[in-house]
């Protein structure tokens, strides 16, 4: 065999466990096979369960485990890093549970939550900033991470309750979903679900970034003249303190 | 006897419970070693820590991911990113294994066996040499703990080793206990392993601790230094060549700051032992 022939053999035994990839290695390399197999599936395993451990805790050892077994052969690793598996699980997730949307999205929030701590960095908005920019020419966008999902289950209580060790709620699903905005605050990861009115907005913020007119023209769409402007400085004032848009200033014309 | 060699660095690898430590700037060694593929990421924590850490200290950026040693290539894209890493961190030394992780499609995110063979010679030089030119300075390969051998092998890994720094420019980081554990589950003498190094290559030495398997030994990096790898790094000092930054590895089970430093002593020790031994 040659390189290329040793190495597929080898993967596929990886990915497969299929005996018949560890013939082409001699019975003696038997015991060495396994303990790379195990080293390959141990490391996926505990990578998912480390990012997971809300989905571990509500799902249980067995369901978790059985799920992420089930994802490893079906979606195996292609990255050069480890740290772009664990979103495989969460879009895999529907699947691996057929009609549970609750540990679907619960999966899907732990991801977002998980990807934000090594987002680039951003200086968000502060309240100091307020006097200082010319707000006519100001840009804001989200967040270091920021990514909104619309969940149609209670995964956001869920995930709370088990992150200060209180009696979880059931599972719940309604037909209009909430929208969650996951962001980074410093270095720690963050979500709420955000007022209709602020979901517009984030929306096309996630999208590409937006001057603060055209976030005002959107809220007077919504609310009229005279309530957008005094809406408009309450969202300011939520965004700075909760540190989920940043802000800068351009010097031509904001669109 | 030969004129003295530089003085011997000694560090850490730096692992998650001890970042704060490095941080502060407060732990005696004299460079931290980091996995290079945990701080390729955009921004975050991670990268504040290490720029944090870099302020106080020397840092080796160690790989596991290069694979090297794949049939079909290496990935620019992961070079690129870790030349920014490099550019930014000015490391002592960017390292990887002698090893392959992946093919087109597939990543084991393992350290897979290479058999010693002039057409993985071939291939591992060519491709040391574009990771060189890409990251625009020398690398260090580091023997990986093998658990099978391949009939098709036709030198020893020393002997690979030895010829790929002369045909690449590339240097080398001795895992000791990678040489104890793959030479008990190969059968070969690891103190003749250690005698044949290219020791002129070695630029740094890692120490570390493997468990035991059912069939095999384990290099699992969760406990302490052995005694026959003790003895066996002391060889390895005695054929020193060149300054060499020593460090214990520590990847599981990981233990209080001081135990990890009071095994950095016990390395002290037997590194001025073997040189000792070596003025008389
Ligand atoms: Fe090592």
């Amino acid at each position: 065999m040659n390189l290329a022939a040793i190495q597929n053999a080898m993967a596929d035994w990886l990915r497969t466990g299929d005996p018949a990839s560890a013939d082409h290695f001699g019975e003696s390399a038997r015991p060495g096979l396994e303990v790379y197999l195990n080293t390959y599936r141990m490391q996926l395993l505990q990578c998912l369960a480390e990012i997971y451990p809300k989905t571990l805790e509500w799902l249980g050892d067995e369901r978790f485990y059985a799920a992420a077994r089930q994802h490893i052969m079906a979606q195996p690793p292609a990255s050069w890093t480890l740290d772009a598996y664990p979103a495989s699980l969460a879009a895999n997730m529907a699947g691996l549970c057929p009609g549970d949307a609750v540990t679907a999205e619960l999966v899907q929030l732990e991801h977002a939550l998980d990807a934000c701590q090594t987002a680039a960095d951003h200086a968000p908005l502060t309240r100091a900033m307020f006097t200082r920019l010319d707000w006519e020419h100001v840009v804001l966008s989200p967040a270091p991470g920021a990514q909104l999902l619309a969940h149609h289950s209670n995964a956001g209580a869920i995930w709370s309750a088990l992150a200060h060790a209180q009696p979880r709620p059931a599972g719940s699903t309604t037909a209009d979903p909430a929208h969650i905005l996951v962001w980074r605050s410093g270095w720690v990861p963050c979500f709420r679900v955000l007022d209709s009115d602020e979901a517009v907005i984030f929306e096309r913020l996630i999208q590409a970034p937006m001057s603060f007119t055209a976030a005002c023209a959107e809220l007077e769409q919504q609310l009229g003249q005279g309530a957008a402007i005094e809406r408009a400085g309450l969202l300011l004032a939520r965004w700075a303190d909760e540190e989920s848009v940043c802000a800068s200033e351009v010097q031509y014309p904001a669109t | 006897m030969r004129e003295a060699l530089p003085m011997t660095q000694f560090g850490l690898g730096m692992r998650h419970p001890h970042y704060s430590d490095f941080v502060a700037g407060h732990v005696p060694v004299d460079f931290a070693e980091v996995i290079s593929e945990n701080f390729m990421v955009a921004g975050g924590k991670p990268l504040a820590t290490l720029r944090a850490v870099r302020e106080h200290y020397p840092v080796a950026l160690h790989g596991v991911s290069l694979s090297v040693g794949s049939a079909t290539g290496l990935d620019l894209d992961y070079l690129h990113r870790l030349r920014a890493l490099a550019d930014e961190i000015d490391p002592l030394f960017v390292s990887d294994h002698l090893c392959w992780t992946r093919v087109p499609g597939f990543s084991s995110h393992d350290l897979l066996p290479l058999p010693c063979t002039s057409e993985a010679l071939d291939l591992v030089a060519r491709h040391v040499s574009q990771a060189q030119s890409v990251l625009g300075r020398q690398i260090l390969l580091e023997n990986p703990s093998a658990y099978l051998g391949f009939a098709q092998s036709e030198m020893p890994e020393w002997a690979f080793l030895a010829a790929l720094c002369e045909r690449s420019g590339c240097g080398l980081l001795l895992d000791i206990n990678n040489v104890y554990v793959s030479a008990r589950n190969l059968g070969f003498d690891p103190a003749e392993y250690i005698a044949q190094f290219p020791m002129a290559h070695v630029h740094q030495i890692h120490l570390a601790g493997h468990s035991e398997g059912e069939a095999l030994l384990i290099d699992t990096h969760d406990r302490a230094v052995c005694d026959p790898v003790w003895d066996l790094f002391e060889a390895a000092m005695l054929r020193a060549e060149r300054s060499v930054a020593v460090m214990i590895e520590r990847d599981d089970a990981i233990p209080a700051l001081n135990e990890l430093l009071g095994e950095l002593d016990v390395a002290r020790g037997r590194a001025a032992r073997a040189q000792r031994a070596d003025a008389s």
